[in-house]
């Protein structure tokens, strides 16, 4: 029935000096990985780090890292510098997987560099602007960028970098219009798929878009059970055009007109993005921030049944944080209840001023559950 | 795949001081609650492993927990039962498999890296054998109506009937002529049935000063 269902994607990750952590280790990855801890202590670092690690066209990670987290673009003076621990740009940070399809570790340090030194190889994606320039507009580039220098399992090296281009009219008092970051990869060979999901990401015409495309090869029911979980009223999904674009509607039990996933309600919105996103990340990583999110406790259990399914089903490795102790719950009782290596719990703490990852396997979550600990 | 009911929401504890006290059952917590209680001791928490063969996990998975870090001293204490060196190794061997230090003796203290405190105790302490149970029967010592509860237990043994849990069985049929027939070995204490200034619990209020 499975595609890979016995091959996950990532087995060990390192992170260090990225933001706020130092030096994290997560061993004993499993299909699905719960990550939770205090405010601040880099929940979310983690999955925009895995972001990083894995999408390949830049600058598309460095603008949704910076969107997700609600943030304006950097100045040319601190040009991500949040990216670097301590504000420190001296110490590069990396970001080290164990690549379990290859069998081998892929390697990524990044770190800044006066953008001076930079050439623009043939074929480059990202080397020039993708729209003409308006009469009078100038360009200017930041002085340093981001560089991404990447081991790639097979051994080959590449590199992807970004950085701050000021859009102005010059004159006496120059007028600037738009800062935007752009960049440029080498191309990679067979990219890891990679979604993240952050609960600031609103349902889209990307969306209708993806589910456009499961609609044209046919695998569109797949995806009713999960969103069955949530609302069980559900029949079925479908795309309508509107003024603005094409919408997704529902068309549930009781109700004669199909309505707008979004006004149906938010966990139904949340639980249609993760049943669309298993299915285009396949053999990839879905990422998601808050997966509780606008999913009523009595629903997780059965969502993460589904979604367990699914991404044995695609071969998807999801990270997901979470502050919910039902939550985590949910998922041990789920998941656990037939797979006992599907699911790992990593609590992150602060320990005299570093971070560090604490792991719970099935066993253990158990364990404590049984003891009453208070896992988070 | 199916899903069960969800599963019904239990307390949970977190660790919300710096001095641990782990013990083996509920009686034991509600004996060293009241004891701290009647020392104005308010700075332990006392969490129930439920029992010798679960301490192993337990204090390993302790470790996980937010807060753990912030410990700065830790006590494990286990009835002694038949073997004093199988319960001091089970308590040790607990301790190392969580990658804290394990003292040579009991009510003396070994230290992390990170200068956290820990020790164990045997209860009842320098016995051979012997149970939490024992420490309270001898806290009552030579009271009348001890007396008459050894003359029952006799007379049940002289009926070839056995009495396999013979402490447990004397305190629970002392404490069953108390004017609270009903009440748990732990709550006796706090009650005033067995006398909290007892050399008989001097280990145990040791125990508590020391963290």
């Amino acid at each position: 029935m499975y595609e890979n269902a016995d091959v996950l994607v990532i087995s060990k990750l390192e992170i260090k000096n990225f933001r706020g952590l130092e030096n994290v280790s997560f061993s004993g990855l499993s299909r699905v990985n719960l990550i939770s801890g205090r405010n601040g202590v880099g929940k979310t670092s983690v999955l925009e780090a895995l972001y990083l690690f894995a999408a390949p066209n830049w600058p598309d990670p460095i603008n949704a890292i910076s969107g997700t987290r609600g943030m304006s673009l950097p100045s040319v003076d601190d040009l991500f510098l949040d990216l670097f621990l301590d504000f420190d740009v001296r110490k590069s940070f990396a970001i080290n997987a164990l690549d379990l399809q290859k069998g081998k570790s892929n390697e990524l340090n990044g770190y800044i560099r006066p953008r001076a030194r930079v050439s623009m190889p043939q074929g480059a994606v990202g080397a020039e602007p993708e729209f003409p320039l308006p009469d009078g507009v100038t360009r200017t580039a930041s002085n340093q960028e981001l560089v991404f220098h990447r081991i790639n399992s097979d051994e080959t090296e590449t590199e992807s970098s970004a950085w701050l281009t000021r859009y102005s009219f010059p004159g006496p008092q120059p007028f600037q219009f738009d800062d935007r970051i752009e960049g440029r990869s080498d191309p990679v060979e067979d990219p890891m798929p990679t979604y993240f999901l952050s609960h600031r990401v609103p349902l889209a015409q990307t969306w209708a878009s993806l589910f456009g495309q499961m609609q044209r090869d046919g695998s569109d029911d797949e995806i009713i059970e999960l969103l069955a979980s949530i609302e069980p009223r559900i029949r079925s999904v479908l795309p309508i055009p509107g003024s603005k674009g094409v919408d997704i509607y529902a068309k549930i039990d009781g109700m004669r007109p199909a309505l707008p996933i979004a006004l149906v309600g938010e966990g139904l919105n949340r639980a249609f993005q993760l049943a669309v996103l298993t299915r285009f990340v396949r053999n990839g990583l879905l990422l998601i921030d808050e997966i509780e999110n606008g999913i009523h406790f009595r629903s997780l259990g059965t969502m993460f049944s589904q979604l367990y399914e699914l991404a044995e089903r695609f071969n998807v490795q999801i990270f997901a944080v979470t502050h919910s102790n039902e939550c985590v719950d949910a998922a041990r009782t789920a998941i656990g209840a037939t797979e006992t290596r599907g699911l790992s719990y990593y609590r992150l703490g602060r320990e005299k001023g570093k971070v560090r990852a604490h792991h719970f396997d099935i066993d253990k979550l158990n364990r404590a559950h049984d003891a009453h600990m208070e896992v988070r | 795949m199916g899903y069960p009911d969800f599963p019904v929401a239990e307390p949970q504890f977190l660790i919300a001081r710096k001095k641990l006290l782990l013990v083996e059952g509920i009686d034991d917590k509600v004996v060293f609650d009241a004891l701290c209680e009647k020392m104005d001791v308010t700075d332990v928490q006392i969490l129930r492993y439920d029992g010798k063969y679960k301490l192993r996990n337990f204090v390993h998975d302790l470790t996980s927990l937010d807060g753990f870090a912030n410990v700065e001293s830790i006590a494990v204490t286990m009835d002694v039962d038949q073997d004093r060196t199988s319960a001091r190794d089970r308590i040790r061997g607990a301790l190392e498999n969580a990658s804290l230090p394990a003292p040579d003796q009991p009510l003396t203290f070994a230290e992390t890296s990170d200068g956290a405190k820990v020790t164990y105790m045997l209860i009842p302490h320098e016995r051979d054998h012997g149970e939490l149970e024992d420490v309270c029967l001898e806290s009552v010592g030579d009271e009348a109506g001890l007396r008459c509860v050894d003359e029952f237990i006799s007379c049940v043994e002289s009926t070839d009937s056995s009495v396999l849990r013979l402490s447990k069985s004397r305190l629970q049929a002392y404490l069953s002529i108390q004017d609270d027939p009903d009440i748990r070995i732990g709550e006796a204490v706090a009650a005033g049935y067995l006398p909290y200034d007892s050399v008989a619990f001097e280990p145990l209020r040791r125990l508590i000063s020391m963290l």
